[in-house]
């Protein structure tokens, strides 16, 4: 197991330089000047070639490139045109805004969405099938940008139970960083008024997520428990005389955790990717919206900085997800 | 004796945090002493006035940094600020600047003719940002601690309209924080230390900038004035508008054309709109594809419906364009003549270009997202389809089009351009959109008769003199036809109507004067 997990690690090295070449190609390719972007509207032909000079754009591509890939070994990911301060610190500022919505909508999303799913399969009702493949089709339908709005409109600007943005109110101190998620970390130092008012601001944000996605972990809930109730092993326990909650939970359950993970773990990546709308919205400020204003800038160091994370989130969930398939079903091993 | 299990717990720990969280959002009321909330567009990129140039960072430098000179409120005339007066010499190489006496700095220290000499030092030898608004400046000469000369290697008029943009920062603090020559980029990127009525409070630089009263600023804080200022980024125009309706939000700078009605149809709300200079207007691609035949670039003149694109699709908040220059210049040529929409006459002058029945496609660049220019140019495509002509649109990012509108073989013949002014001066029209080299120049006009005049121009000294070589300029622009001038804009933004003392800048729309306003 321990050489298998080694071997994926590795694998990282190639999968991080074929996005570096492949985010390097496409983003010079574009026609664009992203030194007079960086320079401003206003500035003069020697201003933006000052800051051309600065950035390294003047150079052949190839020793951009080069000089690029050098960094990342030592883990710097060069510097924002933008912000003018290096990647991986935009990095540590706006990811774990991601990191805490990402985590907290999972949460929520696992506690909801998979009992939703044992009691949709196991209660076998028409009328509940019904209602699922309804609360399925609208959650899917339903565009997550406008579900936002929905939300904002209602519970902020009609009712006022919550804010409308951001992560705190502006005078309330943000508890001393650990993580940087000021959930954890205000839990972490017993700060209560930071914990309470940083809770309060994403609920809406984390609601508009669940909701919009809630339905994927229904229905493949409910689709891989009916599979495993149908089972020889399940009709055993029940003739054994188990009770039906301990059939239900210690035997098909577990068995149809396989799929159910696979599927959380991709959730959990597409929502670290950032959801820029729902960033955007509640002007919550995530790893979404730095993506998108450096890609409106062709800010090039972010956007090969932002790929490259994304690719080692994603292996390493895809790796946590085979080590756990391992834990759950000890016929599998690697 | 059977004792029940305490299962509420969950029920009281539920019921615990519902009461905390349904705490509710406090309603804002009128409350002169809370902090004045701004919504914003975008995100400051840093505190250093030198480095950047753009409309959010010019509008939060104001707040805690001072020129020599600003622009009157509500006007494009210059009054004194650090400076109490100034002197031109008849040959517009020295600028002799008498300073204000009694200013402090927000780190406690004097303000004097050593800080003016840094600053601008400092902005030249970074050359990044505000340094384009210093073109031909040499050095600065100090005579006493009050007295300064700025000496230009060569005339400059336009040079004092920039100099509001031109923020001095305390040359102490500065001096202090510099590591290995970088004039402290790296202390001021996070850090604000002018004169202004405002000093930072703290910067939160993906969501927020606050800043408090300045106690010892040198204008007093006698009367009404706002006391602190909090800028939140909110990017999303139906986020900023119910932020603001609630009370939370005092004012914002987005307001939809969709929105207007709303907006002033709420009591509780002010609408502001008033006309900016500036231009929006198609340059058209003279060397190369069917528009390098002026004939043809004349038929899209007449085929452009201006009448429609202001009433309709600005819904009636824009205004008639004549020429390259912003009617509301001085400098503007009232004589020039005006095209209007004349299919007939477009379609006779194709047919005297050899396509009396269109036949051929062009490509209009438009910028991505932004609504007025995709359905003005919709609106063109359904015009120039009735003459045979195929517009094709395509939206690209900012970045994108200024590379790809630059180059004549960019592949476009048509490209959407706005243009502001941000200073008071037609040389900030003429250098970026005509000047053969400009960073506008997307007609590829390159004439060096016309580059000759606008340099001419710029070290003309006498006004009237100076006006005549820009109506040479402006007639010899029009007579070639290089684009289409669709409209002059105006700005828009609104505000609570407990907000009072704003005036909007005909400069520049992000030219605000928090200092003068108040709530109540």
């Amino acid at each position: 197991m321990i050489i298998y997990v080694v071997k994926r690690l590795l694998l990282l090295i190639p999968v991080i330089l074929g996005i570096c070449v492949i985010t390097f190609v496409i983003s010079r390719v574009i026609p664009a000047d992203p030194a007079q972007v960086a320079a401003g509207l206003d500035a003069g032909p020697e201003q933006v070639e000052t800051l051309r000079r600065m950035m390294g754009l003047d150079k052949p591509l190839y020793i951009q490139f080069l000089i690029y890939m050098k960094g990342l070994s030592r883990g710097d990911l060069g510097r924002s045109m933008r912000t003018r301060q290096p990647v991986m610190k935009d990095i540590q500022l706006y990811f774990p805004a991601t990191l805490e919505l990402a985590v907290i909508t999972m949460l929520l999303y696992t506690i909801v969405g998979i009992p939703l799913g044992i009691i949709s399969a196991t209660t076998r009702s028409p009328l509940g099938d019904l209602l699922t493949r309804i609360f399925a089709i609208l959650g899917t339908a339903m565009p997550i940008f406008w579900l936002a709005l929905l939300f904002q409109l209602f519970f902020y600007g009609q009712l006022h139970w919550l804010p409308a943005i951001g992560r705190l109110d502006t005078y309330v101190a943000a508890p001393s960083r650990i993580t940087g998620m000021y959930l954890f970390d205000s839990l972490l130092t017993a700060n209560w008024p930071a914990f309470v008012n940083a809770l309060r601001h994403i609920i809406l944000p984390a609601t508009t997520l669940v909701l919009g996605r809630l339905a994927v972990a229904v229905r493949l809930t409910r689709v891989s428990m009916l599979e495993m109730l149908g089972k020889d092993y399940v009709r055993t326990a029940r003739a054994k005389g188990l009770r039906e909650r301990a059939v239900i939970m210690r035997h098909a359950f577990r068995n149809a955790l396989i799929p159910i993970i696979t599927i959380l773990a991709l959730q959990f990546g597409w929502l670290l990717g950032g959801t820029v709308l729902v960033e955007a919205i509640f002007s919550w400020p995530g790893i979404g919206q730095y993506a998108i204003l450096s890609i409106i800038a062709l800010d090039f160091s972010p956007i090969m900085g932002i790929a490259v994370l994304s690719a080692v989130i994603f292996t390493l969930l895809n790796l946590i997800v085979d080590v756990s398939y391992v834990l759950i079903d000890p016929r599998i091993s690697w | 004796m059977v004792t029940r299990k305490n299962s509420s717990w969950w029920l009281k720990i539920a019921l615990a945090v519902v009461m905390s969280l349904a705490c509710g959002v406090e309603l804002a009321a009128v409350d002169p002493s809370k902090p004045f909330v701004y919504l914003t567009r975008e995100p400051l990129t840093s505190c250093d006035p030198a480095v950047v140039v753009d409309g959010t960072a010019e509008q939060l430098h104001g707040t805690a940094y001072e020129g020599l000179l600003k622009y009157k409120d509500g006007s494009t005339e210059l009054e004194p600020a650090l400076a109490e007066s100034y002197e031109v010499s008849s040959d517009a190489l020295i600028y002799t600047f008498y300073l204000r006496k009694g200013v402090k700095f927000h780190d406690g220290t004097d303000f004097t003719s050593d800080a003016v000499k840094y600053s601008f030092e400092r902005v030249k030898a970074l050359n990044l940002g505000v340094a384009t608004y210093l073109k031909g400046f040499d050095r600065v000469e100090i005579e006493g601690d009050y007295k300064v000369k700025l000496i230009l290697q060569e005339p400059n008029v336009s040079f004092i309209y920039g100099i509001p943009w031109i923020k001095i920062i305390s040359p102490t603090a500065a001096r202090a924080h510099e590591q290995g020559g970088d004039w402290a980029q790296a202390w001021l990127y996070d850090h604000m230390v002018g004169t202004g009525p405002y000093m930072m409070d703290h910067w939160d630089r993906a969501t927020e900038l606050v800043l408090k009263k300045f106690p010892t600023y040198w204008g007093g804080w006698e009367g009404k004035h706002l006391q602190g200022l909090v800028f939140k980024v909110v990017a999303e125009p139906a986020t900023q508008r119910m932020l603001l309706e609630t009370g939370d939000a005092d004012m914002i700078d987005q307001v939809l054309v969709s929105d207007i009605g709303i907006i002033k149809a709420n009591p509780e709300l002010v609408y502001n709109e008033e006309k900016v200079l500036g231009i929006q207007q198609i340059m058209m691609n003279t060397k190369q594809g069917p528009l390098a035949d002026i004939r043809i670039r004349q038929a899209m003149s007449y085929a452009w419906d201006y009448e429609k694109m202001i009433a309709e699709v600005m819904g009636g908040h824009a205004y008639p364009a004549q020429g390259p220059l912003d009617p509301a210049f001085p400098e503007h040529d009232k004589t020039l003549p005006i095209y209007h929409k004349d299919l007939e006459k477009a379609r006779q002058l194709l047919a005297d270009a050899g396509y009396p029945h269109g036949g051929f496609t062009l490509k209009l660049a438009v910028v991505q997202r932004l609504m007025w220019e995709i359905q003005g140019g919709q609106m063109f495509q359904e015009d120039l389809a009735q003459l045979g002509v195929r517009l094709e649109i395509q939206e690209l990012a900012w970045a994108t089009m200024l590379s790809a509108c630059k180059d004549p073989a960019g592949g476009f013949d048509m490209c959407f351009l706005s243009i502001g002014a941000r200073i008071a001066d037609p040389n900030v029209i003429f250098a970026r959109g005509w000047h053969t080299g400009g960073v506008y120049e997307w007609s590829h006009f390159a004439n060096p008769e016309l580059d000759a005049i606008l340099d001419e121009a710029l070290r003309t000294v006498d006004p009237g003199t100076r006006r005549q070589l820009y109506v040479r300029a402006q007639r010899m622009i029009v007579d070639a036809c290089p684009a289409i001038w669709v409209m002059t804009s105006s700005q828009r933004n609104a505000m609570r109507a407990w907000v009072h003392g704003y005036k909007m800048s005909p400069v520049d729309e992000f030219l605000t004067n928090f200092y003068t306003m108040w709530i109540e």
